[in-house]
């Protein structure tokens, strides 16, 4: 019940947020996306996971920034 | 079993000189590694909701991997908001092989045959949302299973007190007795692989469940043109094992394209429960590992990446990092007293192309876009046929060369060879009789031409190539089972410069100068290992020449209509006597003439006549022979047809039909692909060579 509650507070806030699409500028440019280089993020990723007992998660699964 | 009574020795001998306390990590030597791995997306727009899916396959000398991904993704919120689920699988080979002559080759060391399977599976949920207009935040959940072999093939770990001197003297005293090659469980009773004594190859469960949380916000700061991401995942495991890591990047904008990226990365991870530097007693569950990467530890890394947007979606990039990873860096400072201490740096360079902006880029220009190709395009496998015409112009192809050779041996133009002849000549060179040859070779070129302007007379080029050549082999006559051998890497790169020398519009001339530079491996082993007792394959399947070599040629193009000509000669003079392995490949020289005809403003095709000439090999090879034990009985050199430097090079004419198509507008206006089949006609081999079916030249290509 606490999530539901919670969930239904998210979506209160969250829809409170408003950016119109013409003040979406800075949010389209290339080093706003979640990976702005996707090549070297993967390299780094492969890198640091073959040094490391962890692996994933770190990149946002490719979810975007809403601006286009 | 030769192996296990070596252990027994050892262990008697162990057991005299007493055991020192150093703790050192013991791995089994492995190849060399070198990483292929094509990987091709897509992604569907439907309004709100995106698609995306990847998939691709990775091969190592001891690894292969096929792999995949779907994303599905729904905006909503006025598309300030977005929920993505996510699959990701992998399938995974790890393999260990003899070397690939079908076990003629006897490599010596104590690594076995190996195979084993595991799979990944990754289920994740994110979202993400737009705060502002300067600001984004994301949240990602992520569940991974693997299940499978999930130990390091290569890394050991000594246990004491699995195996008693009882054991090891019992094992001993039978096992040169006992040819049936039970192997130790039979005698023991005990899962452990023995690799030594008291020591074994590391067991880890064969599942992992991992799940990890992670969150990120991306700040835009107005002031400075740059942002600010700040990044942090929480993960743990059923190893007991948990990490945390906070990443934190500034992507700073720069002037003439150039973007500055600093960044600083913290990780830290405890140790997973089976793991030890040592084991002084056998657990219970019987897992074991003494992997570095298992221990507890912390690692702080920074760095540096730089790069450079040309204009119309060209992006190179190169980073620099440096890690440096110490028990003490633990958060709660209890590693284990600088066992897995490490530094390591990290070079890496990209390049990024998108073709797509490519092509609106030039649209956009395209009315001031005065690039033009005298008349048309020449064949694809045709090297520096082409000058750029405008200072300040750039040119990006991509060259792919794929030939085989499997249609039996041929001396001279004599085709047909018989086996017995192949026995008793073919290996003269070399100082013996054939025992080998090849019976089929592939080999792929990949190569990437960067090509610059900088004033309307001079063109300047830079071409890193890719090779990947297989060889089937076997004996002759036929007694072992056949066998393969493969090879992918670096080529050697190219750095050249065209010179016009004359131009009317209608008659063009020009002048390139070449130098290749030996970037190439010509050391790759069988076995894939570096030691210097490691037999190198033959000079056909090694990935470039190894020596600094000079390449000229000259150029002359023509046009009138739609028809279109042209004639260039081209060489290789090898500018050292030996590269380091003390031989050189043959001077070659190159002569072709082609005419084109274009009926249509987007397609032309070409019939060209090429005639090459190449020098066999000067010099042999150091450690491509098998050296021969005196005290092994029935050892032989092991010759094989392609390890004979005199096998190698002759006269080929051969005809080449092409076809070129054009992109003239649209949204990829001025990309052209080229497609060429070359024929042979006649060839005249030195010595003897397995017959060529022919060459597929591909281009693909575009100015800017």
């Amino acid at each position: 019940m606490k999530i539901l509650y919670f969930s239904v507070f998210l979506l209160v806030v969250l829809s409170a947020c408003t950016v119109s699409p013409w003040e979406r500028g800075h949010l389209a440019k290339q080093e706003m996306s979640i990976t702005p280089n996707p090549q070297q993020a993967a390299l780094m990723e492969h890198v640091f996971d073959s040094k490391e007992a962890s692996s994933g998660g770190m990149m946002g699964s490719g979810g975007g920034c809403g601006c286009n | 079993m030769r192996f296990q009574t070596e252990i027994f020795r050892r262990y008697l001998s162990k057991q005299q000189s007493g055991t020192d306390h150093t703790t050192t990590q013991i791995i089994e030597p492995h190849p060399l590694e070198t990483r292929n791995m094509p990987v091709l997306g897509g992604k569907l727009f439907l309004g709100s909701y995106t698609l995306s899916a990847s998939g691709g396959y990775s091969i190592e000398p001891d690894y292969s991997s096929t792999f995949g991904s779907i994303y599905n993704s729904f905006e909503f919120n006025n598309k300030l908001s977005t929920l993505t689920f996510g699959y990701k699988f992998s399938n995974n080979h790890i393999f260990r092989a003899a070397p690939p002559t079908g076990g003629a080759h006897d490599h010596g060391g104590t690594s076995d045959d190996f195979n084993a399977d595991n799979t990944y599976r990754t289920y994740s949920i994110a979202f993400s949302q737009v705060f502002s207009k300067n600001t984004l935040a994301y949240f990602n959940g992520e569940y991974t299973r693997k299940r499978g072999f999930l130990s390091n093939p290569y890394k050991l770990v000594y246990v004491k007190g699995v195996l008693t001197a009882v054991d090891y003297l019992l094992v001993g005293l039978k096992t040169p007795l006992d040819n049936s090659n039970k192997g130790w469980k039979y005698y023991t009773g005990v899962d452990l692989v023995p690799m030594g004594i008291d020591l074994y190859r590391e067991v880890r469960p064969d599942k992992r469940d991992q799940w990890s949380i992670s969150a990120g916000v991306n700040q835009y700061v107005s002031a400075l043109d740059g942002a600010l991401h700040l990044n942090y995942r929480y993960q743990w495991d059923d190893w007991q094992l948990r990490s945390h890591t906070l990443a934190l990047s500034w992507y700073q904008k720069l002037p003439f394209g150039f973007m500055l990226k600093p960044h600083l990365r913290y990780y830290s991870q405890t140790a997973a429960e089976f793991y030890a530097p040592y084991f002084l007693a056998p657990r219970a569950d019987g897992y074991y590992s003494s992997d570095y990467r298992l221990s507890g530890f912390g690692k702080v890394s920074g760095g540096l990446t730089l790069s450079k947007q040309f204009a119309k979606g060209v992006t190179l990039s190169g980073g620099f990092e440096y890690m440096t990873q110490r028990s003490s860096l633990q958060l709660g400072g209890k590693g284990d007293s600088g066992f897995a201490d490490i530094d390591s740096y990290l070079l890496s360079a990209g390049l990024n192309i998108n073709l797509s902006s490519l092509g609106r880029g030039l649209a956009d220009q395209h009315k001031s876009h005065k690039h033009h190709h005298h008349g048309g395009h020449a064949p694809a496998g045709l090297m520096n046929g082409h000058m750029l015409s405008e200072a300040g112009q750039f040119m990006i192809s991509y060259n792919y060369a794929n030939s085989n050779w499997a249609e039996g041996f041929q001396q001279g133009r004599r085709t047909g060879i018989g086996d017995q002849e192949l026995v008793n000549q073919a290996c003269r060179g070399a100082g013996g009789i054939c025992e080998f040859k090849a019976t089929e070779m592939r080999m792929d070129m990949h190569m990437l031409n960067f090509m610059y302007a900088p004033t309307g007379w001079l063109n300047l080029m830079l071409m890193p190539q890719f090779a990947y050549m297989k060889m089937d082999m076997a004996s002759v006559p036929f007694s072992t089972p056949p066998g393969f051998h493969e090879n992918i890497g670096l080529g050697d790169t190219i750095l050249s410069g065209l010179i016009k020398l004359y131009d009317n519009g209608q008659h063009h001339v020009h002048l390139g100068i070449g130098v290749s530079a030996p970037t190439a491996r010509i050391d790759v082993t069988f076995d894939g290992f570096l030691n210097d007792t490691s037999l190198v394959q033959s000079y056909g399947m090694q990935l470039g020449s190894g020596t600094w070599d000079l390449k000229p040629s000259l150029t002359y193009t023509g046009h009138v209509d739609q028809w279109f000509w042209g004639g260039q000669l081209s060489g290789t003079k090898r500018m050292q006597n030996h590269n380091k392995l003390g031989y050189a490949l043959g001077d070659e020289f190159k002569g072709s003439v082609w005419l084109g005809y274009r009926p249509l403003d987007w397609l032309s095709f070409t019939v060209r006549n090429q005639y090459r000439n190449k020098g066999s090999i000067q010099g042999q090879a150091k450690r491509m022979l098998h050296i021969v034990d005196p005290n092994k009985q029935g050892d032989t050199p092991q010759l094989t047809t392609n390890i004979n430097p005199k096998n190698y090079g002759g006269k080929f004419w051969d005809i080449g039909l092409g076809a070129t198509l054009t992109v003239p507008s649209g949204e990829l206006a001025g990309h052209s692909l080229s497609v060429e089949w070359l024929q042979p006609v006649i060839h005249d081999l030195n010595g003897y060579q397995l017959k060529r079916d022919g060459t597929l030249l591909v281009r693909w290509g575009y100015a800017f």
